[in-house]
């Protein structure tokens, strides 16, 4: 009964996203696709996090490669945008595999604070290494993504399905993983990783296929903002980006689905309508997130154990 | 029967209202602004639109241009590209504005170069960098324009007064962010045909706290001068570090960003003896009556004053830009005769002797800035205030 | 060798000064771990405001060095223990996720205040304690180096006779072995953690009299000197007051020498490339959190 119901909610909700974007102006478009973008990237934690049970701060970096390595390809290989495509994910998934292989055994802050460096140091050599990247002040994209039947794409109507069709394949992805054994695996690191370890799941491996598909899913994503915005530069794909992608799933509750992206969808809806709110904006923003943690929906980490609270501070 | 009266008086002042209206009759022009009012360079944005503001009540009081008022409409920035271009989108197309003043950082303008570019979409940008209106990589800009000084003209006018100086071996230590990438390139570009050598160069993060080991490994190559090219706060924590090192020292020389009251209060002590490039805006009171900028400067800082910005946002070099922007704006629209994208992009790229606070103008259609060096002074920190070095 | 000693003597001097504050950051952020397994993303932020209050304070009145460090102490305690009700007293029954990301939201919250009372310009500090510029032979300490390691050693020296010789410092212990064990003792965990938010509160309190002379206070500084303190407090492992101090000094020392030998580009990229390695190294045997 439950499934269903989720899955009906689903379906509504993107065929609500889908109305919104043949009706929108759009300018008001391009807002919701810079939402999407980042319910993209929430969703691609959400396999480390919801179903690995790892805190992971490293998706700007895989999202930032993902965007640089699309806007240095293109030019060598005009037209070729889907083998772009499928060999950037198939990089930004072995190296998000290798880099969470040796961080598997650190506790969540220790591994939150790994894997902020990681994208700190992404940020650090996208700077170093200026002449290729353009430093600071990034590059403009002057190539268009061209998808076949459809030819070169440009303007807000097809990026908008296209985020929203990967947002879709993210969820179908997701919720494919979560049902498998794969997922139950992960799903049982998560819950206890020595009593995981003990029946035989192997940890390293199941959590670093999961941390390579959200770190596939987060390069797409960043391929397609590339494109979509006309320039990359360090500050779109910035510890900023995986901060907000973690907090947003922690308040709608990792190992869900509907529940993060509505959080995405609602709260940034109402965060970029804060305007009026001038230099008050950062405050407000801190309560919101604050009030969102301490009262929003309780997610996977809870589900299960009813009941049971640790001891305050207790750890794991 | 007070009533009659009463009625008859809102009558009078509403026909008063209308005959005052009247001077600036028909439909506003209308203007966007983008301002980064938050965000890491709101403490350059905020004041933009302030100045921006006021400028347009200038020329409204003026009478506006040729009988229309002009009505600005900004939105904030955040200081991040992806929100700038939002928000160009939103003034374009559901505000339908004219033309667009802003943004107020090189990123920023990128983002939303991008979009007015591709649209035909007049924007006179207040930032520093060059690449908006650098082409090549950058893209075309035809209808991009930026009124501060470019980095190279601001490396020129060192460069003279280095050599004035008899001054040959310089070493460098420049921001790690665009602004700061721009300085070492034109630095580095125009030193041989200035016949100064770049003895040693660094690097530093505008937001980081220490650049003692910097200052001293450049000191090291035993510079006659070294050379800060950031904005903000870090140009004063280089001079601090700068004068905490143990030994004789060169002279040091600031970027035409650094010129604030801001850069005296934070470097103290430190600041004495620094020299920069800056617009007159800061020597306002030494400028020589020959000077074609004087009037307009000191009216300019009446205006600040007089509308109690000067206490809010001490006045700085970048101060002007947005009064600046709007007056090129305003010599386009007088010059193209009508409210029209096409015209206004044509008139503004031929016009010539603009008087401005950051200079006087002359656009070609190779040059989107105008300026020269002759637009910008060597300041030099005596006693706690800028003067004008010799 | 002549400028191979000057440039040892430089990277003493500016390592030294930045690595006092990362060490009192570090002393903080260890703290608060020790007692509640919950690492602080807001640390940063606390010496933010104590910084910038301190800064009204020398604006309002004349200040001299025992009321500075008075008011330092006060104000320090204060907003530590503002912290610790906020987010960790408010979230004793949420997951550990939920806390940590607690204090993410705080550190937005606490820089929105910082904004609105403050501004964003860059605020400069006064120096509140006379303490002289130090040179000995080639060696040679600036005033602000020889200040903020003073007030860093001073602290870290209080701290752990606190922690030895005081109830309050062995029920901070006793909380951070075993929390269970330590209830079952009569000791509340509850009132070790807020004294422990509170303690950290006073040495940031300590760091921002250290680097607000130095680098100015500004409202977004504080997630990159927590960062910092966080590399320092794991360089020095956690377990002595002592060790985490000189894993900050270490870090600053390291830094600097980095900038000198390579360049400045490469400072941050290695220093975050360090503390992979340094948690890596420091989990390696331990195969999961350890569970109280």
């Amino acid at each position: 009964m439950a499934a269903a119901r989720a899955r009906a909610a689903g379906t509504s909700l993107f065929a609500l996203l889908a109305v919104l974007g043949c009706v929108l102006p759009d300018y008001e478009l391009l807002a919701v696709s810079q939402h999407l973008f980042l319910a993209v990237n929430v969703m691609a934690l959400n396999f480390c996090l919801g179903l690995g049970g790892q805190v992971s701060l490293a998706q700007g970096a895989f999202c930032g490669l993902g965007a640089y390595a699309s806007a240095l390809l293109h030019p060598e290989l005009p037209g070729g945008s889907l083998a772009i495509a499928a060999v950037v994910a198939t990089a930004v998934y072995a190296l998000a595999a290798a880099v969470s292989r040796p961080l598997e055994k650190l506790g969540e802050g220790f591994l939150a604070m790994a894997t902020l460096a990681v994208t700190l140091i992404f940020t650090n050599l996208i700077l170093s290494l200026s002449p290729l990247t353009g430093g600071t002040a990034g590059m403009m994209v002057d190539s268009k993504l061209s998808l076949p039947f459809l030819g070169a794409i440009t303007g807000d109507k097809p990026y908008y399905f296209l985020f929203l069709g990967l947002l879709l394949a993210s969820v179908l992805v997701f919720a494919r993983v979560r049902a498998s054994r794969l997922g139950r695996a992960l799903l049982a690191c998560h819950d206890d990783p020595e009593a995981a370890s003990a029946c035989g799941v192997n940890r390293a491996a199941v959590r670093s296929l999961a941390f390579g598909l959200g770190g596939a899913l987060s390069a797409l994503a960043g391929m397609l903002q590339a494109h979509y915005s006309g320039f990359v530069s360090p500050g779109q794909y910035s510890l900023e980006l995986s901060l907000k992608a973690l907090l947003f799933l922690v308040i709608g509750g990792p190992g869900r689905i509907l529940g993060p992206i509505a959080a995405v969808l609602l709260l940034e809806t109402a965060l970029s309508k804060i305007h009026f709110l001038g230099e008050a904006r950062v405050l407000v923003h801190g309560l919101l997130l604050g009030l969102a943690l301490l009262w929003g929906p309780v997610g996977a980490f809870r589900t299960g154990r009813a009941g049971f609270t640790n001891a305050p501070g207790a750890g794991t | 029967m007070k009533l009659l009266p009463a009625l008859t008086l809102a009558a009078l002042l509403c026909l008063l209202a209308s005959a005052f209206a009247a001077q600036t009759a028909g439909e506003p022009i209308l203007i966007g602004g983008l301002f980064a009012e938050s965000g890491p360079a709101a403490f350059i944005g905020t004041p933009t639109r302030l100045v921006a503001e006021m400028t347009i009540a200038d020329i409204n009081a003026k009478g506006g241009v040729s009988g229309r008022p002009l009505k600005l409409i900004s939105y904030d920035t955040e200081s991040d590209p992806n929100i700038a271009q939002r928000m160009a989108r939103q003034l374009i197309e559901a505000d339908k504005v004219l033309a667009i003043v802003g943004p107020s950082t090189t990123g920023e303008g990128l983002a939303v170069k991008k979009y007015t570019e591709e649209n035909h979409i007049p924007a006179i940008m207040t930032v520093g960098g060059d690449p908006v209106i650098a082409g090549g990589k950058f893209g075309p800009f035809a209808w991009t324009f930026k009124t501060p000084q470019r980095t190279s003209t601001a490396v020129e006018k060192i460069y003279a007064y280095l050599a004035a100086q008899k001054i040959t071996k310089i070493a460098v230590l420049t921001a790690k962010d665009a602004f700061g990438q721009d300085g070492l390139e034109q630095l580095k570009a125009l030193a041989p045909a200035s016949g100064v050598t770049i003895a040693a160069e660094e690097s530093l993060d505008p937001s980081g706290t220490d650049f003692s080991a910097q200052m001293f490994k450049l000191l090291e190559a035993k510079p006659q001068a070294v050379v800060v090219w950031t904005i903000g706060p870090a140009g004063a924590v280089a001079a601090k570090n700068f004068a905490e090192l143990p030994g004789a020292k060169p002279l040091l020389v600031q970027c035409h960003g650094q010129p604030s009251p801001k850069y005296l209060e934070l470097a103290g002590a430190a600041a004495e003896g620094t020299l920069m490039p800056g617009t007159k805006l800061m020597a306002a009171g030494q400028l020589p009556d020959s000077d074609p900028q004087k009037p307009v400067v000191l009216r300019f800082i009446a205006m600040y004053d007089e509308r109690g910005l000067e206490k809010q946002f001490p006045l700085n070099t970048h101060s002007g830009y947005a009064f600046d922007a709007l007056t090129l704006l305003r010599a386009g629209l007088e010059k193209a005769g009508k409210p029209d994208r096409d015209a206004l992009r044509g008139a503004l790229e031929s016009l010539t002797g603009v008087v401005g606070v950051s200079g006087v103008f002359n656009l070609t259609p190779e040059d989107h800035n105008g300026l020269s060096v002759d637009s910008l002074v060597m300041l030099k920190v005596e006693h706690g205030r800028f003067t004008l070095a010799q | 060798m002549a400028s191979f000693t000057a440039y040892a003597v430089q990277t003493v001097n500016s390592g030294l000064a930045l690595g006092s504050v990362y060490g009192l950051m570090a002393l903080g952020f260890s703290l608060i771990y020790n007692s509640s397994r919950l690492i602080n993303f807001a640390q940063g932020e606390l010496l933010l405001l104590c910084g910038l209050t301190l800064y009204s304070l020398t604006q309002a009145v004349q200040v001299n060095p025992i009321f500075a460090l008075a008011a330092a102490a006060v104000c320090g305690y204060g907003a530590g223990f503002a912290m610790y009700s906020t987010t960790l007293g408010l979230s004793f029954r949420s997951s550990p996720l939920r806390q940590l990301m607690l204090t993410v939201a705080a550190s937005l919250t606490w820089q929105g205040v910082a904004i609105l009372v403050w501004g964003k310009k860059p605020l400069l500090l006064p120096r509140l304690l006379p303490i002289p510029a130090v040179s000995a032979g080639p060696f040679y300490l600036s005033a602000d180096t020889a200040a903020s390691l003073t007030m860093a050693l001073t602290a870290a020296a209080l701290l752990s006779l606190f922690l030895a010789k005081t109830r309050y410092g062995r029920a901070i212990r006793a909380v951070s072995m075993n929390s269970l064990a330590a209830r079952l003792q009569g000791v509340s965990p509850t009132n070790a953690h807020a004294l422990s938010f509170a303690l950290a509160g006073v040495t940031a309190a300590l760091g921002s009299m250290a680097v607000g002379p130095q680098t100015m206070l500004r409202f977004d500084m504080g997630l990159g000197l927590g960062l910092k303190g966080f590399v320092a407090a794991s360089l020095g492992g956690y377990d002595s007051v002592w060790k985490v101090f000189a894993g900050g000094a270490i870090l600053g020392l390291i830094e600097a020498a980095l900038v000198l030998t390579f360049s400045a580009e490469l400072k941050e990229t290695l220093s975050y490339a360090l503390l992979i390695g340094l948690l890596l190294l420091a989990k390696t045997g331990r195969s999961c959190p350890e569970k109280a």
